[in-house]
Parts: structure tokens; sequence; C-alpha cells
């Protein structure tokens, strides 16, 4: 039997290392914080809800199809919108705008859809939670083992694609040094593009998570969007292991530090959760603005 | 009824929403277009003004006249307030000080809001300070839906009637034109600010913080003072909503209407150009109040409702604007320079005479 709020907090850490960690990799592409990433989420958790509630299916069938229309969603931003705006010469606030602009399309799309397929097929399609979907082994949700073993492996998978395979140095090398880069051949524009596919699907893999957990409104991601930030600044915003490591922490704190006020006899104070990730962001910028991944390199081997 | 009726209540309508949006889209403008500032919670500073309107005044002149008589200013709302408005109709002198006075205060709270919010972020790039103003933005608005004793949490409040003392078809009209007027001040102020030496500076920290720092410029500073002020303006415009609306409720308030709209208003209208940014508030007020009008005869035809084809509208809007007109509608102007002769006339003339 385990502790419900330990259920809660890893999978709520999960969902926030797994969407963290795709926010990280763009940011390294373009250098630009992409303010449509929750969007991807929105999309990944629609597709199940979908799936779900009009098919009455298991949404774990949608898996793969979830992961794969964030991808695509995140190459065509990156694709249609952000590389020409770059390619003209686009001020880094000018490309934020962009994606915020991004954010608010898909939010619009996403609002017509669940209004059409809630009329045509006269199922529920906002502030649906997909909990009775789930399976559960052993009094525990499937959800709770989806979200570790999906931090777990896509841990180990980027560690070894980025450190053991061609693709993942050249990727790294595109990132790092994109004109060095270039000057050994290396297409940096199908790196760029593979790291945007890359954080599309795991922001799309975090929103059936979140799917199967909490409920789904079309502005879930969006709403989640300060959580995602909390976890990647926490990691440093430009260290892909930082983040992972940033989502678990901030998810962690996102149950524990309620659980501990509540306990102190203020309960009315689990409805101000979302400050958390706020807090978080604003005690890391002041205190170690670089991340959590500053310190320990500091400690490793001296600054330059 | 007279189409020039029609044509009159439409602008009546509408007037209040363009001048709030006029203060919010302009101090945005200061921000943004001016400081290069990427204030991505604008919604914060407009909630606080909002939700000081919907706490302060009505509570206290219940406590200061002891109208209350023992009920709770939330829990007893509705028999409260109609209390309050009819002591505020007897007492004009007493409405129009405290109108006043509630909306130099929804200025304090809006500049003390965006002073909270610029302390983590303002000496970081603009990435981090765009990502903590985001997330700064929606904290007021959570806090208002939850806290009772704030602004009545989930049910809101009613804005105590200011103007109760002139008659019903009047009072429309004067309120109308306090905020028509209040938002024509606030243009001329940032038009001269702009001007002055102070949006000189603005700009050229916008242009080039390295060179703006060596010659000698806190552009800590100077940025921390602009979100304050630019602060104080969307204070002023929340309150300003507010009193369009006569009632606060946190739901209201969101990242897409409070947010967004004004970034779009500006950056559609031009950036770091006042007129154009005008020009955007009213495009953009005028077609949303077009589809509303519209809205029926739409929903005959699609299978879902209108209000999401706003977003998709907007941000369709303002992507193109970004490809294909950077600087938006009316780009920023040029810096005017001397020519040469005004120069040397210049010179001569401030030549010490020996």
């Amino acid at each position: 039997m385990i502790d419900p709020a330990i259920i809660n907090t890893l999978i709520f850490s999960g969902i926030a290392s797994m969407s963290s960690v795709g926010l990280t990799l763009t940011y390294l592409t373009t250098r630009v914080p992409n303010f449509a990433h929750g969007s991807f989420l929105t999309v990944g958790a629609y597709v199940a809800v979908y799936w779900a509630q009009i098919l009455r299916r298991s949404p774990y069938e949608v898996l793969i199809l979830s992961a794969l229309l964030g991808g695509l969603l995140a190459v065509a931003q990156y694709k249609i919108i952000l590389n020409p705006l770059r390619k003209r010469g686009a001020s880094s606030t000018y490309l934020m705008i962009a994606t915020l602009t991004v954010a608010f399309f898909i939010f619009g799309v996403m609002s017509i859809l669940a209004d059409y397929f809630g009329r045509v097929y006269r199922v529920r399609t906002n502030y649906i939670s997909l909990r009775s979907f789930d399976f559960v082994i052993a009094s525990v949700p499937f959800v709770m083992f989806l979200a570790i073993a999906s931090v777990v492996t896509s841990t180990i998978l980027l560690y070894i694609f980025l450190n053991k395979t061609r693709l993942g140095v050249a990727m790294r090398a595109s990132i790092e040094n994109p004109d060095l880069a270039q000057v050994l051949g290396i297409d940096i524009e199908r790196m760029y593009l593979l790291a945007w596919f890359i954080s599309g699907s795991l922001g799309g893999l975090s929103g059936l998570m979140y799917a199967m957990w909490l409920p789904v409104t079309t502005t879930s991601g969006d709403e989640f969007l300060p959580t995602i930030f909390a976890s990647s600044i926490l990691g440093g915003l430009s260290s892909i292991f930082g983040s992972l490591a940033g989502g678990v922490l901030v998810g962690a704190a996102n149950s524990v530090i309620p659980q501990i006020i509540a306990a102190m006899g203020f309960t009315e104070i689990i409805q101000y959760r979302p400050v958390i990730p706020l807090l978080i962001m604003s005690v890391v910028l002041l205190t170690i603005p670089r991340g959590l991944t500053s310190l320990t390199f500091r400690t490793v081997r001296p600054s330059k | 009824m007279m189409p020039s009726d029609q044509i009159v209540r439409f602008i009546l309508d509408l007037a209040p929403w363009i001048a709030a949006y006029l203060v919010i889209s302009l101090s945005l403008n200061l921000e943004y277009g001016f400081g290069g500032i990427p204030n991505f919670g604008k919604v914060l500073c407009v909630t606080g003004g909002a939700f000081l309107i919907g706490a302060l005044p009505g509570q206290l002149i219940v406590s200061a006249y002891n109208l209350g008589q023992g009920l709770n200013y939330f829990d007893n709302h509705a028999q409260i307030m109609p209390r309050v408005n009819d002591f505020l109709s007897r007492d004009p002198l007493l409405s129009i000080a405290l109108l006043i006075f509630t909306l130099a205060m929804a200025m304090l709270v809006g500049g003390g809001l965006g002073l909270i919010s610029s302390i983590p972020a303002v000496r970081l790039r603009e990435e981090y300070l765009a990502m903590t103003l985001l997330a700064m933005g929606e904290i007021l608005i959570l806090i208002g839906d939850n806290y009772k004793n704030l602004i009545g949490g989930t049910l809101g409040v009613f804005v105590p009637s200011f103007l109760g003392w002139i008659p019903v078809p009047t009072r429309s009209y004067v309120l109308t034109a306090i905020l028509v007027g209040i938002a024509v001040l606030v243009f001329v102020f940032v038009q001269l600010l702009t001007r002055s030496p102070y949006g000189r500076l603005l700009r050229s920290i916008r242009d080039d913080e390295v060179l703006a720092q060596a010659l000698g410029r806190d552009i800590v500073s100077v940025k921390r003072k602009t979100i304050i002020l630019a602060g104080a303006l969307a204070g002023l415009a929340g309150a300003m909503l507010a009193l369009t609306t006569g009632a606060v409720n946190a739901k209201n308030y969101s990242r897409a209407n409070h947010t967004f709209i004004p970034w779009v208003m500006v950056l559609v209208g031009g950036a770091a150009n006042n007129w154009g940014t005008a020009l955007g508030v009213m495009v953009f007020m005028v077609s949303s109040r077009l589809i509303d009008a519209f809205k029926r005869e739409l929903e005959l035809y699609l299978p879902f409702d209108v209000v999401w084809l706003t977003p998709l509208l907007l941000s369709t809007t303002l992507l193109i604007v970004m490809f294909f007109r950077p600087g938006g509608i009316i780009p920023e102007a040029r810096t005017q320079t001397l020519k040469p002769k005004e120069l040397k006339e210049l010179k001569k003339s401030t030549q010490p005479k020996n």
C-alpha cells in the first residue's frame, strides 16, 4: 500500500520532468524559451481524451500517437514560424512573442475541437480526467509506473543518444557551436528539427500522463507552463539532465510543501499550490540564477 | 430606433473599453516598445487595480460610516451594496473624493506589484524576465478566486456606484467621459514622457544595453522604474475596467485577455509609436465588437462557440504582421536629427562669447 501523496508526487514529478526536458532542448537550439510548450501537453492530453471519450477505449493505445502529434506540432512551429522569423533577423523578444502567439493559436484550435467533438458525440470534453480509464496494479494507478519509467528511460536514452551515438554528438555540436559544426559538414537545420521533434513528443507524452491523472481543459498546458519553467530554471535552463532533476524536485515540492503547511493547521493553503513553482523560480533566480548544474560544476572543477 | 441612435449607443458601449485597453496598451508600449522589456505578465498589475477597486472603497465606506451593522461585507454583499450606493448617492463630494482616492490607490497597487515582479527578474536577460513575469501574472487571479476576503472569492463583488448622485440617463455618459478623459491624459503623459530625455534613455537601453551602461547609465534602475510606472498605469486601467463592468470577479481576468490582447494591439498597431498603439486598440476593439454583434448569425453556420474564433483571428493577424510588417501598421518614427546648417547655428548660439 503506497501513500496516495507519494503516488501523486511521483506522477506530478514525472510530468514536470518530461515536459521541462523538452523545453530545455528547444531552448538550447533557438535560445528562446518556447511559450507554446504547454500547448504540446494540451494536444497530447486531448488525443487521449477524445480516444477514451468517443471510442471508449484505453488511452494508452494512443500513447505513440500523442507523442507523434506533439512532435509534429513542434516541428511545424519551428519550421513555419520560428526559423523563418529567425532568418529575418528577429530579436529574441520578438521570437518569444511569436511562440506566445502560437500558444494562443493552438488554444483557439483546441477549444474549437473540444466544442465540436463535445457537441457531435455528446461527450464531456472539458474538465475531464481519464482516471477511470486507468488500470490499477496493486492499488497503484498504471500512470505512476509510466511516469517513473518514462523519466528513467528518457534519462538513459538521452544520455546514450547524446554521448554515444554519432547523431547525438552531432546534435550537441550543433547546439554548442553551430558554425564549427557546419564546417564539419553537419546539417544543423536537421539537428534542430530533430531536437524540436523530441521536445514536442516528450510534451505530447507528458500531456497524456497529465490527462490520466489530472482534469484537462484547453488551458491545462498553459496553466502548467510556470511549473515547466520553474523546473527548467532550477535545472539551469541549458542543461538537459539538470531539467530532468529540476522537474523531479519541483514536482516533489509541489506536493510536499502544501502537505507540511497543511499539517501545521493551514488546510486552506492547498488551493494556492500553483504559487509554488513561482516561489521556486524566484528563489532560484535570486540565489543560484544559473541553476542546479552551475553548483555541481563549480565544485567539481573550478570555473574558468 | 433611429440608426444614429444605434451608432451613438455603439460608441458609448465601446468607448470605456477602448479607453481602458488604450491605457493597458500604452503601458505595455512604454515597457516593450520603448524599453524593450518583454512583460508577459501584464495581467498582474491590471488585476491589482481591479481588485483594489473591488475591495477597498466599499469596505472603507462601510466601516467609516458603520453601514454594516454586524453584516459581513462579502457574505451579505447583496444587502450591504444598496446601502453603500444609497449613502454615496446622497454625498456627491464624498463620492468624487473617494473615486479619486481609489484611482490613486489603484495606481499605487499596480506600481507596487510592478516593483515586486521586477525584483527576481530585472537583472536577468530577456528570456528569464519574460518567463518570470508570465509566471507572476496569474498569481493574483488565483488568490482572488480562492481567498474570500479579498474580492469575495468565486462570487466576486460589485464596485460601489461613485456616480449615484447623477440621474440615470446622464450617468453613463459622465462615466464614459471620465474614462475617456483619463485615457487621453495618459496618452498625452506617455507621449510627453517618451519624448523626454527619459524616453531617449529608455530607447538607448533597448537598442544597446552595453553602450548605455558604458555611458554610465544604471540600466537596472531604469528598467525597474519603467516596470513600476507601467504597472501603475496598468493598475489604473484595471480600475477603469472594473468601473466599466461595475463588478470585479477574478474569473474575468486572464492571460489571454489582459496580456495577450494588449500585446497584439501594440505589435499590430506599431510598437514604440503611441499613435500606432492607439490605432491597434481601436481596430481590435471595433472588430471584436462587430464579431459579437454578428454572433448569432455566425452561430447558425458554425458547430462551435463563436468566441473561440477570437484567439484564432488575433494570433493569425499578429503572425501575419510579424512576418510582413514587423514594425506594425504605423512603425516607430525615425529619430529626427538636425540638419547640418541648423547644427552649425546651434553651435554658434551656444558657444561662449569671449
